[in-house]
């Protein structure tokens, strides 16, 4: 019996390390906050583990939860892919017509460096509570995912695209077996923390412009009336939110690594 | 036809490469262009091959060149077939024939069943016989070699060498190969082309009769070319 499940350990020594260490992380939060709720010993600011996740509970059954989590997470979606197809038109453009990249560069620039806070409160003032939040995670998303898909396309190698050319290769087959392997794995590595950064600012301009239908909303609300376990469970949910969106984007990774069987990167 | 570079003139940041070049390489056969690195050679391959901008006249045939590089540059996330079919792709529709093609290439370096490998799985050799497969492959008349078979230990280089030379038996193009190794021109070249100085001029010129297959690095009539080559070479 050990040694079967000596064996059974060493088979699948890396999916059990895979499992252990984010149980092991998870862990190490919830005893911070148990300990943390102990020693403040004070429910109304800082409720315990236990009172939160009954709330969760509560929360999860009421169907407001979960149109509240889809129509968030539609937003983050739409607007990512919105930021992303332009990011991608534009950095494609920009890779082989300079004069677009250098005019881009200085706005990406200060799209960048401008606080999210003044682009949430200026968002407000100029569109609806609806639209707000779409602009927010489209600025955001935009000037992060143009630089990275740029510099993955000007990072493919430059004598494989010399070998190309010298041996006729198509531009349609240079995307395909040089451009789109090259630059994939790069794209999709920003993909992930962008995505993470999406929900979390449109998350924030949901609260601002008080979304109807939102997690931001519902956080807004429990805030004023000073309901702290509900506004930690909807934090909860919150970075559930993104993780599953993170797993999707490391879904789509594994996928592209297969298919390319890619050695590092 | 053979290839006749007339008054070429390259130019990079203000540095004269080459001033007034003439050079020319006899159709169907191999010339080797020696000289120390940084010298021009390599400038002088990429302007037969028009990847570069210079002035003065190329007279070659029309049509393609094949290029085996330094480095292999093999695509790294295509199998070893997929680079291959991949240069064929614009020259031959039919899959079937680009099929029959590739793996009778792939026969002939003896790479056949690392057909599905990915370039990082094989060997430093292996990959630099995929590349000369892939110039082969390549219809052209006029293929261009530089440095092809640097960096590679001896015994490597020695099998390397043998492999070109039987598929160029097979398929006798118009080649011009770019070393600095002595010993390389000597395996390989119908004619040895020294240049030198800067602008690169021709400095010396050597004929070798002995047959491809009957060379070997032991042979006493290299003696005096490799002593005249090399006094060329480390002259002031």
């Amino acid at each position: 019996m050990a040694e079967s499940m000596t064996e059974f350990f060493k088979k699948n020594k890396r999916v059990l390390l895979n499992i252990f260490y984010p149980l092991l992380a998870l862990g190490i939060v919830l005893t911070i906050w148990t300990v943390a709720a102990e020693v403040k010993n004070k429910p109304l600011l800082l409720p315990s583990v236990q009172v939160v996740f009954g709330r969760l509970g509560e929360i999860c059954t009421g169907s407001i939860f979960w149109r509240s989590i889809g129509s968030t997470l539609l937003r983050t979606v739409e607007t990512f892919l919105l930021a992303f197809c332009f990011a991608f038109v534009f950095a494609l453009i920009g890779t082989f017509w300079t004069p677009l990249h250098r005019v881009l560069s200085p706005i990406i620039t200060a799209l960048r460096a401008a606080p999210t806070m003044a682009i949430i409160l200026l968002s407000t003032l100029w569109l609806d509570y609806n639209e707000s939040p779409l602009l927010i995670g489209f600025l955001i998303a935009f000037p992060l995912l143009y630089s990275a898909i740029y510099s993955a396309l000007t990072g493919v190698d430059k004598r494989l695209l010399e070998m190309a050319k010298v041996y006729n290769v198509s531009k349609a087959n240079q995307a395909l077996s040089i451009y789109l392997p090259s630059v994939l794995p790069y794209i999709l590595d920003s993909t992930k923390s962008v995505i993470s950064l999406t929900v979390k600012v449109v998350i924030a301009a949901e609260v601002i412009a008080q979304t109807k239908l939102s997690i931001g909303i519902e956080m807004m609300r429990s805030n004023l009336v000073f309901d702290i376990p509900t506004l930690i469970a909807w934090t909860v949910v919150a970075i559930i939110l993104s993780f599953l969106l993170e797993i999707l984007v490391n879904g789509i990774k594994k996928l592209v690594r297969a298919k390319y069987g890619y050695q590092s990167k | 036809m053979d290839i006749n570079l007339n008054n070429v003139c390259v130019n990079f940041d203000n540095k004269v490469v080459l001033d007034d070049f003439s050079a020319s390489f006899e159709e169907s056969k191999i010339t080797c262009i020696l000289g120390a690195s940084g010298v021009g050679k390599t400038t002088i391959l990429n302007a037969i091959c028009g990847t570069l901008s210079f002035s003065g006249v190329v007279e070659k045939d029309e049509g393609a060149v094949s290029y085996i590089f330094q480095n292999e540059r093999l695509i790294p996330s295509i199998s070893v077939y997929k680079n291959l079919d991949l240069i064929l792709k614009s020259k031959i529709k039919s899959k079937v024939e680009r099929k029959k093609l590739v793996k009778k290439m792939l026969n002939a370096v003896e790479l056949i069943d690392e057909k599905n490998s990915f370039p990082f799985e094989l060997s430093g050799g292996m990959a630099q016989r995929v590349a000369i497969a892939r110039g082969f492959l390549f219809p052209s008349k006029i293929m261009l070699m530089d440095e092809a078979f640097k960096g590679l230990d001896a015994a490597l280089k020695a099998r390397l060498v043998s492999v070109f030379i039987s598929l160029w038996e097979q398929d006798r193009r118009t080649v011009v190969f770019v070393t600095h190794s002595i010993d390389e021109a000597l395996l390989l070249a119908h004619r040895i082309v020294v240049v030198k100085g800067s602008p690169a001029k021709i400095v010396l010129e050597e004929e070798i009769t002995t047959p491809l297959r009957d060379r070997h690095l032991t042979n006493p009539e290299f003696d005096k070319v490799r002593k005249n080559l090399l006094a060329t070479l480390v002259k002031d």
